[in-house]
């Protein structure tokens, strides 16, 4: 079955322990931890409340970044359901960072090509270090449930 | 799948693969100056050279360029045989008699024990081995800005009479794919200059940060790649931060709704 992220900011305490997995996952030259994929904002929703959110690439079914991609260096991987960035093919120009309407790829300043979210080979790392389950890895209708019926899914919690 | 053995190794290659792709995939390290995997192969700096023989070939080899040769069945490869040594030690001893002062040129040279070349020297050559990978990219893209001019020793790569032309846009992918940094540009703040012609970059509408991209590329690759030019217009900061707004909005949203 096909997973998709389900990212809860309610859940999220800004810890970064995911940020970390993914930097480490994604070592760049020589071992260094490479740039993270996944990145938490923390905003200040009001006077008293922050809201930490966690940002991570959603695998676009028709992504910007690859369709402005002049040399198709982005492309799917149909195992894991991954767009994903090969550096062999790109050329820097730095069209997709600019086209990726949220912001989820951009370039790491150490190897200076572009780094996206890879769904580390279909088993993200990001979620098996998250403490509060502030991103799972659902199966498809789950998560899709979830996102567009919260109420339905409040209901079932309280009984 | 082809099934062919690359330095005593059996490996398995999906049919049609380039034997230099198979080959760096088993990372073994071969010099390859004038492959980039967005542009066609092309095979003119011959330092990709690998020996190839058969089972039934009786003991004769064959010399090919992998970076163009296509995987076949049964082949048997070395990478590095004292003959393939001897040819990538020839050229690179010619390339640093052109390029002397390339630090490419000298790393990879003194790689295979060259310090010093032993031909007559160009001491005013420079870094440009005319491999032709900016002129490919700059023409399989579309905007056809760079060519090679003259003959002989005076050939070089260049625009129309060393003049600004109006079909760069300015994206500096020759300068990015050039395999010893030979073309320059340079770069302060929203301005960029190659092949003797100014651009201005492009600015985030929201914090005025350099995108990093000129107006020409803009308009050029989003009719190329079908993609709305207002995609274009933003830092990946800026999104972020409007990203994490919009979540937010739709979150409190479907709390109203409970
Ligand atoms: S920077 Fe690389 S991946 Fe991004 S659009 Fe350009 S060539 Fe493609
Ligand atoms: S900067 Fe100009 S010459 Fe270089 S690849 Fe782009 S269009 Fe071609
Ligand atoms: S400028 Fe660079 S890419 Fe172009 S032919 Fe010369 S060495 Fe090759
Ligand atoms: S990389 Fe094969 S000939 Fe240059």
């Amino acid at each position: 079955m096909e997973n998709r992220f389900h990212v809860r900011p309610e859940l999220c305490i800004a810890c970064k322990s995911c940020e970390l997995a993914c930097a480490f996952t994604h070592s760049s030259l020589q071992g260094q931890p490479g740039k993270s994929r996944i990145n938490i904002k923390v905003i200040k929703a009001d006077e008293s409340r922050l809201i930490n959110t966690p940002l991570i690439c959603l695998q676009c079914d028709e992504a910007a970044c690859a369709t402005i991609c002049p040399t198709n260096a982005l492309q799917w991987n149909l195992e894991t359901g991954a767009l994903v960035h090969h550096d062999l093919r790109c050329v820097r120009c730095h069209l997709c960072v600019a086209a990726c309407p949220f912001g989820n790829i951009y370039f790491d300043p150490v190897t200076d090509y572009p780094v996206k979210c890879d769904l580390c080979d279909g088993d993200p790392m990001c979620v098996k270090f998250c403490p509060s389950g502030a991103i799972t890895w659902l199966p498809l209708t789950e998560a899709e449930v979830n996102r567009i019926q919260p109420e339905i899914n409040e209901e079932a919690d309280t009984d | 799948m082809v099934t062919l053995t690359i330095n005593g190794k059996q490996i398995k290659a999906p049919a049609g693969e380039m034997l230099l792709e198979t080959i760096r995939r088993q990372d073994i390290e071969i010099p390859a100056l004038c492959h980039h995997a967005a542009v066609e192969p092309f095979g003119a700096c011959r330092l990709c050279t690998v020996e190839i023989t058969r089972q039934s070939w009786d003991g004769w080899k064959n010399y090919v360029t992998s970076c163009l040769f296509p995987v076949e069945e049964g082949l048997i490869v070395q990478t590095h045989s004292s003959e393939v040594t001897r040819i990538r030690c020839t050229i690179l001893d010619l390339l640093l008699a052109s390029s002397p002062n390339s630090r490419v040129i000298q790393d990879l040279a003194s790689e295979y024990g060259i310090l010093a070349s032993s031909y007559v020297v160009d001491a005013a050559g420079d870094d440009c081995i005319l491999c032709g990978l900016c002129t490919r990219v700059c023409s399989e893209l579309g905007m056809n800005a760079i060519a090679t001019v003259e003959r002989g020793r005076l050939k070089k790569v260049d625009t129309p009479f060393s003049e600004p032309s109006a079909s760069c846009i300015g994206c500096t992918i020759c300068a990015q794919v050039c395999p010893t940094g030979h073309i320059r540009f340079e770069e302060r703040g929203l301005k960029r200059k190659i092949w003797y012609k100014e651009f201005k970059l492009i600015a985030c509408s929201e914090c005025g940060r350099s995108l990093k991209l000129t107006p020409e590329m803009k308009q050029y690759f989003s009719e190329r790649q079908q993609l709305p030019e207002d995609y274009l217009e933003q830092c990946a900061d800026c999104k972020q931060k409007q990203t994490v707004d919009r979540f937010n909005r739709i979150i409190d949203r479907s709390e109203e709704v409970i």
